[in-house]
């Protein structure tokens, strides 16, 4: 990518460039999660590859955007970015060099559970006392669906807005645990 | 907020490969707003939850992990999910069965204690068991938290100080049950496609979850089970009305591959049983 394209590109996201810088990573890390989805092995060269494209584009003469929503311009170009990859990997596999059926096996656990324990009570202790609650009340063993919907009208949101609500605590417990599980490998 | 109702249900879809193309190219096109991208990643989170508390179809389940296994970050989400909930069941399912059974001791003697006929029994009915899951009880997070949020509030103070003074609580050496959500049939035709209940070598025992029409609150209900090719029948095997819900536990080795019929019948006080309604699924080993 050329300094003119990154020019662009940022241009593209947003007129002003420290927003744009912003918003370029948070589209980047979304590519990423959509190659994953797809299946894809190197989601973020993938996505790499992706925003080259986009910049190259935007760069040439008389680029105009049809819609103003960026990432629906992105993600066409993701998509085509995909179907190649797939091509090239179903040449490869009908070309013998890897077996017929791509397997991607799930890595053995590498916490075991008497290790993981100590870190998720350690990271319970992040959270405040009310996300506590909210992560244990969204996680009852029976009605599961009915329980949902009953706290969210307890709260007061819809049951959409509970789950991102939910996300955000189990993401910030996940990322601790994270941290947490490489500190005790060391 | 710019969601729309059936978002949830449509990204539950879209992660499990079942979205037709066109609505899926719509769905992806608005990814570029940050609820519905986040909702998309909380919907991911829940499928692998309930993927590995065995809630999910086989084939769904299939799907999610085989695509997100493709990639470095993938696996890593799918084994801290898993990592997730392998805690959570050995520490908060524990905790729950181990409070219920003391309290109910507590308050209710042997020989006046309600009859509850198809009460969870298992390890819990041991007394020695009981003992072992009491002891566990003592150190366990969840009840400190809870115990401590209902005392004291939410002072932003954390409930738990010093993890080093929790032991976790022995866990019993088998695996989590496979689990197969079951909706009963009532009325010819109705039925969908064939729920799967696919069941690796490592599963001992596995729990069929009846989902019970609103408002039918029998004392007792009878489940029978059998194999459309005419292989031996299970008959009345336990089963725990909860809400809404009747939940059979079974031992794997009870169920060969092969589709099962399964008959749902009410027992009233008086009178005889009455059929509430039949459901049928595929066991693949």
């Amino acid at each position: 990518m050329t300094a003119e394209e990154l020019q662009s590109l940022l241009a593209l996201l947003d007129p002003d460039r420290e927003r744009a810088a912003e918003r370029y990573e948070t589209l980047r890390r979304r590519l990423i999660r959509l190659f994953e989805w797809w299946g894809c092995a190197t989601p973020e060269d993938l996505t790499d590859v992706t925003f080259d494209r986009v910049a190259h584009k935007t760069a040439q003469q008389g680029f105009r955007l049809e819609k103003p929503d960026p990432f629906h311009y992105i993600c066409t170009f993701a998509r085509f970015v995909y179907l190649e990859d797939l091509r090239k990997r179903k040449e490869v596999q009908s070309s013998g060099d890897e077996p017929s059926e791509l397997v991607y096996p799930v890595p053995p656990d590498p916490d075991p559970p008497d290790s993981r324990l100590p870190c998720f009570l350690r990271c319970l202790d992040v959270l405040s006392s009310s996300e506590r609650r909210l992560l244990f009340d969204f996680h009852p063993d029976l009605e599961r669906i009915r329980s949902r919907h009953q706290l969210a009208e307890r709260l007061g949101i819809t049951d959409n807005a509970l789950r991102i609500k939910v996300h955000r605590v189990s993401r910030r417990l996940k990322e601790c645990m994270a941290g947490c599980l490489k500190k005790e490998d060391r | 907020m710019s969601l729309m109702t059936t978002d949830y249900e449509d990204l539950r879809r879209y992660l499990l490969g079942r979205l037709p193309e066109k609505a899926r190219m719509e769905l992806e096109e608005r990814f570029g707003d940050d609820d519905l991208f986040e909702l998309a990643e909380a919907t991911e989170g829940e499928l692998l939850d309930e993927y590995f508390r065995g809630e999910l179809a086989a084939e769904d389940g299939k799907n999610l992990i085989d695509r997100l296994s493709a990639s470095v970050d993938g696996r890593h989400r799918i084994a801290l999910a898993r990592g997730l909930v392998a805690v959570c069941e050995a520490g908060i399912a524990d905790t729950a069965d181990a409070a219920v059974d003391i309290a109910d001791t507590a308050v209710a003697p042997p020989e006046m204690a309600p009859v509850v006929p198809f009460r969870r029994r298992g390890i819990l009915a041991r007394p020695a068991a009981r003992a072992a899951l009491a002891a566990a009880l003592v150190g366990l997070v969840v009840a400190v938290w809870q115990i401590h949020d209902r005392t004291s509030g939410d002072h932003g103070k954390p409930a738990i100080s010093t993890a080093g003074r929790l032991s976790p609580p022995s866990r019993p050496e088998e695996p989590p049950p496979a689990k197969l959500d079951l909706a009963l049939i009532t009325l010819r035709g109705e039925e969908g496609p064939l729920p799967k209940l696919l069941l690796s070598a490592e599963k001992t025992r596995v729990e069929l979850r009846l989902k019970l029409q609103e408002g039918e609150t029998y004392p007792s209900y009878l489940v029978s089970i059998k194999r459309e090719d005419g292989g031996p029948a299970i008959s009345g095997p336990p089963a725990e009305p909860h809400p809404g819900l009747l939940i059979v536990r079974l031992k794997a080795g009870e169920l060969p591959g092969g589709t099962y019929e399964v008959e749902v019948r009410g027992i009233p006080g008086k009178g005889d049983s009455e059929l509430l309604g039949t459901t049928r699924f595929r066991v693949l080993r």
